[in-house]
Parts: structure tokens; C-alpha cells; sequence
């Protein structure tokens, strides 16, 4: 069912094809994913559903993960790229999705990962927030909870 | 000399205005036109993503029941089968039929509560009335079968806590028929009231190709008549066993969505009682689930259709009993940040509760 497909995303792209779950996921490179995006477009992708960035701490890379549905084929497709921890920029799909829009500012908000492109990489969930983007990894959570609410010790 | 422009003019919306939850957004207006509104999301933001990873996969059950307060099965429905599928548990049939009945009961129980607010914002009192005593006989059942009234804490991995009562068959049909009558209620006072009509016919028009581009889902996109469904597109538990039809509607104007919810109604009324009658013998969990399980290195992807739309888990699983990353799609999300202040755009300022209500967002869904 996702044969040809696949033809048309390997063709000219360098990408590893897997499944998660029941679905079909490409693991592209993050230079590419404008091209691999409006390739899945136009094959009928239309829907946006969701973008997740997972930080994986040891390997020193974010993974950011692209959701889309087709309403005319009934399919799920997922594709993956993965960005070092140190510089990560990715060009947006706003151009290709409005929904793109706050996804994209969620993420950058959670994970310090920048969208290039996009219009509004401004706070969009958390109030007066200076420290470290929370959803990371190396945030303490128990760290902060304590000099938050604590004072910094707590027996 | 410098004069202030005084043409343009920016009030709040929210975040302690009766009839926008906890949302906050600024409109700014040209006389009671609305120019542009800008949505500022957060004060319901309680860090869930980041909570479940310091969380094991049974204490993050209880957890998710908040993120929509409104819809709280739907929430479980999604993480347990994620986590079935990292932790690699199958859930006996009878578990599945009865985690379907419940969700649908929610699907109801929420929807209630909509007409509910939406009949109260739009200065309907009596409408709101009666759809808080249909929410509350819901609840009711929602104790008896479960022990919470609205946070039922009642899917766990491997199926659910306990089995239905013996009782549930007649709670439901005495459920159904008050719900039934009290639709005829709701038809003359709200959905056939000319009053009501005319606030809610062409506005916050949403055409099919723009519903899909702003990352509508469920009923707001069945409105501007996308015959979409998750539960048929892509089945989950039992659904494809069950016999029901997918609403659409044509205009995409509010109205066209609150006809949506409401004919929802019945076909989620109609799902319970074939599944009542489909309902197998047996176990009602896997007794191989254990409060320590650990889960394989390995990631999942989990879909299902809530009464507000696609409601999405990303689970990624590291081998140890919690998670290590959890995302949650949360159907409100676009509704209220991109849906909204599209729809809103050239309004006027009174149509706002109409075309708010009409998108039936969760404010502590998009916040999580």
C-alpha cells in the first residue's frame, strides 16, 4: 500500500524507511525537508496533524517529527530528521501548512529549536520564562522545583 | 503635531470571561469590527509532556484524564493503547467493548456540556439548565461504573479497573430516554430557534480546503463537509465491528457545526447500544500488566477520534517503566490558535461567543 510511495520519496532523497506503529516513516536529512514536505503534498498529504521534537541527550541530537494524514488516500505518513543539540535550525512549513504556524512556536518555545523562516518565534505557553527551554532533557525539573518554591534546600 | 490613531482599538478576550474559558486573546477592532485577534494561550499550562516522563506508565493514567477536563476517556483511551503498544500487552475483547462504550458515553458527556455553555453564552439560560442535568445523570453513571464522577481514572494498560455492573444495560436505556427527550427540548429552544438561527447562519465561514489547512479535525472539519473520521479511516479497539454514520455538513458556517455535534449526539447513542449488544463474555483486563512493567526500546504512534477531534499520542519508550518522551496532540490546539482568530477575523464583536462556541475548544487541551 505504501510501495509507491516509497518510490517517489527514495527517488533522489537519501531516506530510511521504517514503520511506527502501523505507519510509514521516512528518516530524512534536515537539509531536505522542504523538498521531502511539498513532495508529500502534492502526493495528497494535506493534513498537518501534529510536529514533536524528542531530545535525545546521549546521542546529542533532536529529533524532530512531522505528522501528516492524506484525506484522500486515508494514509499516515511519518517523517523524521534529526538536528544536533548545539545548532538546531530547520527551515519551517508555514509556507506549506498554516497549522505549521503554532506548532512550530510550540516547539521552538519547548526545545530552543529554531524554525528558519517562520514569522513568530515568540512565547507561547509559559509566562516570563528566561531559563532553559523546559522540555529538554538536562532541565531539572526537581532542580528548579526547589529554588522555585524552596529556596534553593529542602530537607 | 502627533496625534494618537484612534481608529483602531484592542481589548482583551478572557482569560476570566464567562464564555472563553481559560483562553486569553486580544482582538483589536475597528468600531465593532474585528481587525485581528491575536491568541495568547497558557494560563491552563500544567507541563504534562513533562511530568509523564518522571511518571511509570500506570501512574501517568490518572494523569492524562486532565489534560481535557471535558472529554477525560477519550484522553485515557489514547495513552493506554500507546503504552499497550510499547509495553506490548494485549487487552482481552470484552476490555475493548467496554473502554468503546465508556468513550462514547463521554463523546455525549461532553457534548452535553457544550450545549450547555453555548446556550448560556448566546443568552439561552434555560437550554443550559437542561443540558448541565443531562451532563450531571451522565456523571452519575460515570460513579457507579467507575468511582470518579469526572476524572474516571478508569483505563489502565491491558484493559479497564473493573467490569461493568449488572445494572448498566438499564442505566443506560433510562439514560437514553431522558437524553432523547430532552433533544426535542434542545431542537425547539436552541437548534430550531429562528433566534438562534440567525445569530449562528454565515458566520465563521470555513470552506473545506482552508478547514484542512488550519488543522481542523472531527466535527468542526465534518461541518465543511469532509467525510472524515478516525474512527473509520484508520480503526481503532472495536469500532470497525460497530455500525454508525459519520455526520457531515455542508456550509462550514456555525451553524453547520453546531448541527454537526448535536446528530453526534444520536449516533454516539446509537454505537453504545450496538455495542451493549455486541459485548462478548470474559476477562475485562490482562492481568499481565504490572505496576513495574517495563517497556521494549521502541517508539509508537497512536491516533483516535475525541468529541473535539484527533487527539494524538507520540510515545517513545527507552526500556525502563516510564516513558521517555510523551507528545499529546490535542485536537483544541489548532481550533483555538489558528481556527479561531481566522474565523474571527471581520467579524463583528457580538459574533464572537457564536463563532468561539461553534469551534468547541478546550482551553486545558491546548495548554496541557
Amino acid at each position: 500500500m505504501y510501495e509507491k510511495l516509497d518510490e517517489k520519496i527514495t527517488d533522489g532523497f537519501e531516506v530510511e524507511v521504517s514503520l511506527i506503529g502501523k505507519y510509514r516513516t521516512y528518516q530524512v536529512d534536515s537539509e531536505v525537508i522542504t523538498e521531502i514536505a511539498s513532495t508529500l503534498k502534492n502526493e495528497g498529504f494535506n493534513h498537518l496533524s501534529d510536529v514533536t521534537v524528542v531530545d535525545y541527550l546521549k546521542q546529542g541530537e533532536f529529533e524532530v517529527i512531522y505528522h501528516l494524514w492524506s484525506y484522500g488516500k486515508k494514509q499516515r505518513v511519518i517523517v523524521k530528521t534529526r538536528l544536533s543539540r548545539e545548532d538546531p535550525v530547520i527551515k519551517t512549513l508555514t509556507p506549506l501548512w498554516t497549522s505549521a504556524h503554532m506548532h512550530e512556536r510550540e516547539n521552538h518555545e519547548m526545545f530552543g529549536v529554531v524554525f528558519d523562516g517562520h514569522t513568530q518565534l515568540t512565547p507561547l505557553l509559559l509566562e516570563d520564562w528566561e531559563g532553559m527551554p523546559p522540555l529538554k532533557k538536562d532541565f531539572d525539573s526537581r532542580q528548579f522545583v526547589l529554588d522555585t518554591f524552596y529556596g534553593g534546600e529542602r530537607e | 503635531m502627533k496625534t494618537q490613531d484612534t481608529s483602531f482599538f484592542t481589548i482583551p478576550f478572557g482569560p476570566c470571561h464567562p464564555s472563553s474559558g481559560h483562553f486569553h486573546a486580544v482582538l483589536t477592532l475597528d468600531g465593532e469590527q474585528i481587525v485581528n485577534v491575536e491568541p495568547d494561550p497558557g494560563f491552563l499550562h500544567r507541563g504534562f509532556e513533562k511530568l509523564m516522563e518522571y511518571r511509570t506508565y500506570l501512574q501517568n493514567a490518572p494523569l492524562v484524564d486532565r489534560i481535557c477536563i471535558l472529554d477525560p476517556f477519550a484522553a485515557e483511551l489514547g495513552y493506554v493503547n500507546a503504552s499497550e503498544q510499547v509495553l506490548g500487552i494485549d487487552v482481552p475483547e470484552r476490555g475493548r467493548f467496554i473502554r468503546v462504550i465508556m468513550a462514547e458515553l463521554g463523546r455525549i458527556l461532553s457534548h452535553t456540556t457544550w450545549i450547555g455553555v453555548t446556550a448560556m453564552v448566546l443568552g439561552q439560560d434555560s437550554g443550559r439548565n437542561i443540558a448541565f442535568g443531562d451532563r450531571e445523570s451522565i456523571i452519575r453513571i460515570n460513579e457507579i461504573v467507575t468511582g470518579g464522577r469526572i476524572y474516571p481514572c478508569f483505563f489502565i494498560p491491558g484493559g479497564v479497573r473493573r467490569d461493568l455492573p449488572d445494572e448498566f444495560p438499564a442505566l443506560i436505556s433510562e439514560l437514553f430516554k431522558r437524553i432523547e427527550k430532552n433533544l426535542e427540548q434542545y431542537d425547539y429552544l436552541i437548534f430550531n430557534n429562528d433566534t438562534f438561527r440567525l445569530r449562528l447562519e454565515d458566520v465563521g465561514l470555513l470552506n473545506a480546503e482552508n478547514a484542512i489547512d488550519y488543522g481542523a479535525t472531527g466535527p468542526n472539519l465534518r461541518a465543511s463537509g469532509v467525510k472524515a473520521d478516525v474512527r473509520r479511516d484508520d480503526p481503532y479497539e472495536v469500532y470497525e465491528q460497530l455500525d454508525f454514520d459519520i455526520i457531515t455538513q455542508e456550509k462550514g458556517d456555525a451553524l453547520a457545526r453546531f448541527m454537526c455535534r448535536r446528530m453526534e449526539m444520536e449516533e454516539s447513542m446509537k454505537i453504545v447500544l450496538d455495542a451493549l449488544d455486541k459485548i462478548p463474555d470474559g476477562d475485562f483486563k490482562n492481568k499481565k500488566f504490572r505496576p513495574t512493567s517495563k517497556a521494549g526500546e521502541t517508539e509508537t504512534y497512536f491516533c483516535l477520534e475525541s468529541a473535539r477531534g484527533e487527539q494524538c499520542y507520540h510515545m517513545v519508550a527507552d526500556g525502563t517503566d516510564k516513558p521517555y518522551r510523551v507528545k499529546v496532540r490535542g485536537p483544541s490546539f489548532s481550533h483555538t490558535l489558528v481556527e479561531f482568530p481566522k474565523c474571527a477575523r471581520n467579524a463583528t464583536i457580538a459574533d464572537i461567543p457564536a463563532i468561539y462556541w461553534s469551534l468547541d475548544p478546550c482551553p486545558a487541551d491546548v495548554d496541557r
